[in-house]
């Protein structure tokens, strides 16, 4: 194996820590013999690796493992997570409230309710279950009573009409006697 | 020798020492990370329980694209770095006392100094440089680990690492000494 000097330079700390394979050792110590740049940068990693780093003691590192497991929240399975969630009071409130809604369902189907006042609101003659001739009957009822409102109305048109007419007659001087008289039988309550 | 995943397995189907076993397999590098981090050993095993804890939290979430030591560092330097931000301390806050030029550095130097010469040159890299060269050169990561951890390509993790060992290299050679053949 031949090494170049880039490749060399990188693997200086490999070569230092003793991970090369015997090959690359080799190849490496050929090159650093004949190559003083390569050498120096090994001398400084030999340098850095002389720094010692103060050791905690022996009474930390055998607390630290236990310590961690003591202290990391372990991750939980999730049917644990819902089971827990749902084991607190609040939500095993509601689902009581819900089993019990549940069980009551049988005993409420019988109630109609109020009809539906959105469409429609009045039930219409077809909806009602009668005989054929009520129906009839009760549809001409309906039929006379709305002829005699008509009348009615018509008389009021011609009679509101006609003292339209005999007001637009009147001059001045009489309307405000009219008005005159208005106001005290207004006054007065209508029958004086 | 039981591999990451299978522990992890064992872990997440309710085996609690295999949480320990996967804590204990780390402990030792992700302080040491964390520690070249801070340059503060409380702040370091604070930092390492954190990792720890965010880890086997979202361990139901690790998807295993990465190997789990990997992950593990990712954690760690998420977790270092916003402590650093939090606290609005530099990563590579320097003890200039010890890197000044005050006096001959030749003069009466003893192994301690030097290695807190060669730390305070550590931190005087920029953070992606330092970050490189720590993951490579301490935590023996590959450049496509590193990459990963770093989250970026194996072309840039060379490009810091190499910055990185030039600029130690300098550095040295400022404070008067050549790094020992």
């Amino acid at each position: 194996m031949l090494l170049d000097h880039e490749q060399v330079r990188t693997l200086l700390p490999d070569y230092l820590n003793g991970s090369l394979g015997h090959e690359a050792r080799t190849s490496m110590a050929e090159h650093l013999a004949a190559c003083e740049e390569c050498s120096a940068e090994l001398a400084v990693l030999e340098e850095l690796a002389g720094v010692n780093v103060p050791d905690p003691g022996d009474l930390f590192w055998a607390a630290l493992p236990k310590r961690i497991v003591a202290q990391v929240e372990r991750p939980v399975p999730w049917w644990k997570g819902l089971l827990a969630a749902i084991m607190r009071p609040a939500p095993l409130a509601a689902v009581a409230a819900l089993l019990l809604a549940v069980m009551l369902v049988p005993f409420a189907t019988h109630y109609v309710g109020p009809p539906d006042r959105k469409e429609g609101g009045i039930l219409s003659l077809e909806q009602i279950d009668l005989p054929k001739q009520q129906v009839q009957e009760i549809a001409r009822t309906v039929a006379t009573s709305d002829q005699e409102v008509s009348a009615l109305l018509d008389t009021d048109e011609n009679s509101t009409s006609e003292y339209q007419q005999v007001i637009a007659s009147l001059s001045a001087d009489e309307l405000d006697e009219l008005v005159q008289e208005l106001q005290k039988t207004g006054n007065s309550g209508g029958d004086a | 020798m039981t591999d990451d995943i299978a522990l992890i397995q064992r872990y997440l189907a309710g085996e609690e020492n295999a949480a320990e076993e996967l804590v204990m397999r780390y402990q030792k590098q992700l302080y040491a990370f964390l520690y070249r981090m801070t340059r503060d050993m409380e702040e370091a095993k604070d930092l390492t329980q954190k990792t720890f804890l965010k880890a086997m939290q979202g361990l139901g979430g690790f998807r295993g694209d990465a190997s789990f030591k990997t992950w593990l560092y990712q954690i760690a330097l998420n977790t270092g770095l916003n402590h650093l931000k939090e606290s609005r301390r530099e990563m590579f806050d320097i003890d200039e006392t010890a890197l000044g030029s005050n006096g001959d550095p030749l003069d009466g130097l003893i192994e301690e100094e030097r290695k807190q010469r060669i730390r305070n040159a550590l931190h005087r890299l920029p953070e992606r440089q330092r970050t490189a060269v720590v993951l490579r050169a301490y935590d023996g990561l590959s450049c496509q680990e590193t990459a990963k951890v770093m989250g970026c390509s194996e072309g840039a993790v060379k490009a810091h690492y190499h910055l990185g060992v030039k600029k130690l290299r300098k550095y040295m050679e400022e404070c008067g000494y050549a790094a020992r053949p």
